[in-house]
């Protein structure tokens, strides 16, 4: 018999079957004490191990500024895990088991001598653990701090170690602006290559988000009316009720195009415009995306106020409860330029998307909230049934929620009952939750056990990123030197009035999702 | 013809009823009709009605179906019967129950031939039919055929033969039939197989020569022979043995290299990894039917590695 030959990739992996499982590791949190990490990370990595995903090997090493030991760090942790846990039960001796791996280390990230303490807590974890010294690093942290830590990483030699990886992921948002985010980029790269930078999206590991693709690349009848000749527009909304809620401060620094648009909605519209990838790989998936992005084309500064709309709300009597204005939330100033709303009509200037405008709106203190993508179609090219028909000339429109209610509608017209020819939109639905009884793992499950497995798939690359400043620098320029007579739209209503004028000029109307 | 007693569309008459009434029961909120495939369940004689309707209840949470049960029940007597009802849960946090619909079919074996027919005008359209049949006899009653060409996947259970060999033979007879099949003794070796891959690769891949896999039963189980096809066919040229462990209960996989001993052994609810000498352990629970058929309702398309395995298994 002859002996079998050493294999270059595991012969027993079966991708069909077994569950995308994280290697052995440590994650490693900056900003363990922010709401970020209670509300989502520790929940996160609580429910992975639940469902089996991250291995008995595997620790999270937390830091921030507050003094704390490891035992009460692990207490607070299953305090917050108990609270913010969504949809799962809450197992104490699983809980147990996986507290023992949590570890925590104060410091102060503008010291280099932190770094070389957290070097020596990595190896104790690593020996403890048998994590193999493969770590990932999370900067959870105020967006300032990402080039100090990314540094201090580097001056403790940590983003590299013998025979194990290391990982790095940043949260939105990268950068300010175009010029903040290369130099943002440069420091990074300094310390990490572009290959282990991962900069996530929470959009993109939402599982509806993902079904665009499915829903696209999966099915053979959208793709040839998937262009300019079946399709007039493409609306998408990212409507928020709530205010800015406490955060009244680093919101008034940001506003909604940068918060939104540059980011989050500008990567949905990227997935429904993109082209066919030839493989769902990282690199195939992101090209396209990045490709879809530099086609966005650039406005002039002349054409900002046509194609661009900022609103800020004011105070309202919401039902019974008066809701104050964005000037009088805590932290914001009384003469705030900030936009608490943003509209915008993008062009895609390439063969499928050429003169189809992608209106774009996000907004706080809106009517209700909701995410979706509304797809309209042409027409019918000619009115057989205009005597009668009376819903006759709304168009078709394939409307994609991505929350909440998560599902596929489509709209179309079909006769009314009775003697007569009359018409009326009716709506065929697919909703997630009644086809698929199946808990979806929330977004940071998602993308947090892509990243300790090493696919990228649904992280933003540099290039996309400087791809969706570039669409929306022109505007971040103009609203700078303008002074806007704010407010311009009360709370609880759908934006300003120039929002529906911009649409008007196109020949289109914002439909009430 | 179906029989004049339990018609299909008397069934679908019955289904709209039901409805109807469970709209006015939750008249506030109402109740949600899901359905994303028929989901086909042939009961086994013994099976407690009880035990039996709990999984396809956990079934029906993650897969909303129109089920239809069939039931091969008192023999010498001419029965022929059915009944519908629904099977309702809450999500988490919401207030709207969603319902998966079911229809039971009970029939002696001297009229079971009608129901294939009947079963015929249940299914929903251009939806995925799956058939799970407990029954290892199922297939021997007439116009069955009919229902495994319709079913976009089997389900079976070789385990349920008491010869080992004779279960192979006919889960290979089905999928020599063209059925698209699937075997709970393959899907309960997941876990086994997962654990393979990961001492494998923890031990840096190395150059397999022998792979002993123990069984403590008078033969080996079909899940064993399952277990050795698929070493054969990941690895060509392997030397793969079965060999007898009497007196002990543990299973075990035994991997030799060159400067490797790697073992993957299961006694109980235990799993203990081995590679050189170093041991982890962890618990792996038994897998209800609920839990292995999930796994199969998530793959509707052909199992390729199981289908080669199956093709060589012995």
């Amino acid at each position: 018999m002859q002996p079998a030959t050493h294999p270059a990739a595991n012969p027993f992996i079966d991708a069909q079957r077994f569950e995308r499982r994280a290697p052995p590791c440590t994650v490693v949190i900056f900003g363990a004490n922010g709401d970020l990490t209670k509300r989502k990370l520790m929940p996160a990595l609580y429910r992975l191990a639940y469902e089996r995903r991250i291995p008995p090997n595997f620790a999270v090493l937390g830091n921030s500024r507050t003094q704390m030991d490891d035992e009460t760090f692990r207490a607070k942790m299953c305090e917050d895990v108990k609270k913010f846990l969504e949809d799962s039960p809450f197992d104490q001796q699983l809980w147990d088991n996986f507290a023992r791996g949590l570890y925590y280390l104060a410091g102060d990230l503008a010291d280099h001598g932190f770094y070389q303490q957290m070097s020596a807590k990595l190896d104790h974890i690593a020996q403890a653990h048998q994590t193999g010294g493969n770590a990932l690093f999370y900067l959870s942290i105020q967006p300032s701090y990402y080039q100090t830590v990314i540094e201090g990483l580097g001056s403790a030699n940590l983003q590299q170690a013998d025979k194990a990886w290391r990982r790095v992921i940043i949260e939105k948002p990268f950068g300010h602006d175009r010029d903040s985010a290369r130099q943002l980029d440069a420091a990074i790269h300094k310390v990490f290559p572009e290959k282990r930078v991962y900069r996530i999206d929470h959009y993109l590991g939402k599982e509806t988000v993902q079904n665009i693709l499915a829903f696209r690349f999966g099915n053979g009848i959208f793709e040839p009316l998937w262009n300019r000749r079946y399709i007039s527009a493409v609306q998408i909304t990212g409507a928020e009720s709530i205010g800015v809620e406490g955060r009244g401060s680093y919101y008034q620094e940001a506003g909604a195009l940068r918060d939104m648009i540059q980011n989050h909605l500008l990567q949905v519209m990227a997935t429904i415009g993109m082209e066919p990838p030839p493989a769902f790989e990282a690199d195939t998936v992101r090209d396209e995306r990045a490709k879809f992005l530099r086609s966005l084309r650039i406005l002039k500064p002349e054409q900002v106020p046509l194609f661009a709309v900022a609103g800020q709300y004011g105070q309202a009597k919401l039902g019974a409860e008066e809701v104050p204005g964005f000037r009088q939330e805590p932290g914001v100033g009384t003469d705030s330029q900030t936009d608490t709303y943003a509209a915008v009509t993008f062009y895609v200037d390439n063969w499928r998307w050429a003169r189809v405008p992608f209106y774009i709106r996000t907004g706080k203190r809106m009517p209700k909230r909701i995410t979706d993508i509304a797809i309209q179609f042409n027409s019918a090219p000619h009115s057989v049934f205009s005597q009668n028909g009376d819903g006759e000339g709304r168009p078709n429109l394939l409307i994609i929620r991505i929350q909440p209610d998560e599902g596929i509608s489509l709209r179309f017209l079909s006769k009314y009952p009775g003697s007569g020819m009359h018409l009326r939109p009716v709506s065929m639905d697919f909703n997630y939750g009644s086809s698929f009884g199946a808990r979806t793992p929330t977004a940071y499950e998602t993308l947090l056990l892509d990243a300790m497995i090493d696919d990228a798939t649904l992280y933003t690359r540099q290039d996309m990123v400087d791809a969706s400043w570039a669409a929306v620098q022109p505007i971040l320029d103009d609203w700078k030197n303008r002074k806007f007579d704010f407010p311009n739209y009360a709370a609880g209503s759908w934006g300003p009035k120039a929002s529906d004028e911009m649409l008007h000029r196109q020949g289109h109307e914002w439909r009430v999702p | 013809m179906a029989s004049a007693s339990v018609h299909p569309d008397a069934i679908l008459k019955e289904l709209g009823k039901l409805w109807i009434d469970l709209g006015k029961q939750d008249a506030e909120t109402g109740v949600l009709r899901a359905c994303a495939m028929t989901f086909i369940v042939v009961a086994a004689e013994e099976d407690d009605p009880q035990v039996f309707g709990e999984t396809v209840a956990e079934l029906t949470h993650e897969n909303p179906s129109r089920v239809i049960v069939l039931r091969i029940c008192c023999p010498g007597e001419k029965r022929l019967e059915s009944r519908v009802y629904a099977q309702c849960w809450k999500p988490f946090g919401r207030r709207q129950q969603i319902c998966s619909e079911i229809v039971e079919i009970s029939a002696s074996p001297e009229h079971f031939a009608e129901v294939p027919q009947i079963v015929l005008g249940l299914t929903v359209p251009d939806l995925p039919i799956v058939l799970w049949s407990r029954s290892s006899d199922f297939t021997n009653y007439a116009n069955v055929a009919e229902l495994l060409t319709l079913a976009d996947k089997v389900i079976v259970d070789s385990a349920r033969f008491g010869d080992p060999e004779e279960g192979l033979r006919y889960v290979q007879e089905l999928m020599i039939g063209g059925i698209n099949i699937a075997d709970l003794s393959w899907t309960r070796l997941t876990s086994w197989r997962e654990s393979v891959a990961q001492v494998f690769e923890h031990a840096g891949r190395p150059a397999l020569q022998k792979v002993r896999i123990t069984y403590y039963k008078k033969s080996p189980s079909v899940s064993g022979r399952y277990l050795a096809a698929w070493f054969r066919q990941s690895i060509p040229g392997l030397d793969v043995v079965l060999e007898p462990a009497p007196g002990t209960t543990r299973r075990s996989i035994f991997m030799e290299a060159p400067g490797l001993e790697a073992s993957v052994e299961v006694e109980g609810s235990v799993a203990l990894l081995t590679v050189n000498g170093l041991l982890r352990q962890s618990a792996v629970p038994d897998r209800t039917d609920a839990a292995l058929l999930r796994d199969e309702l998530a793959i509707l398309g052909q199992d390729v590695t199981f289908r080669k395995v199956l093709e060589s298994a012995t």
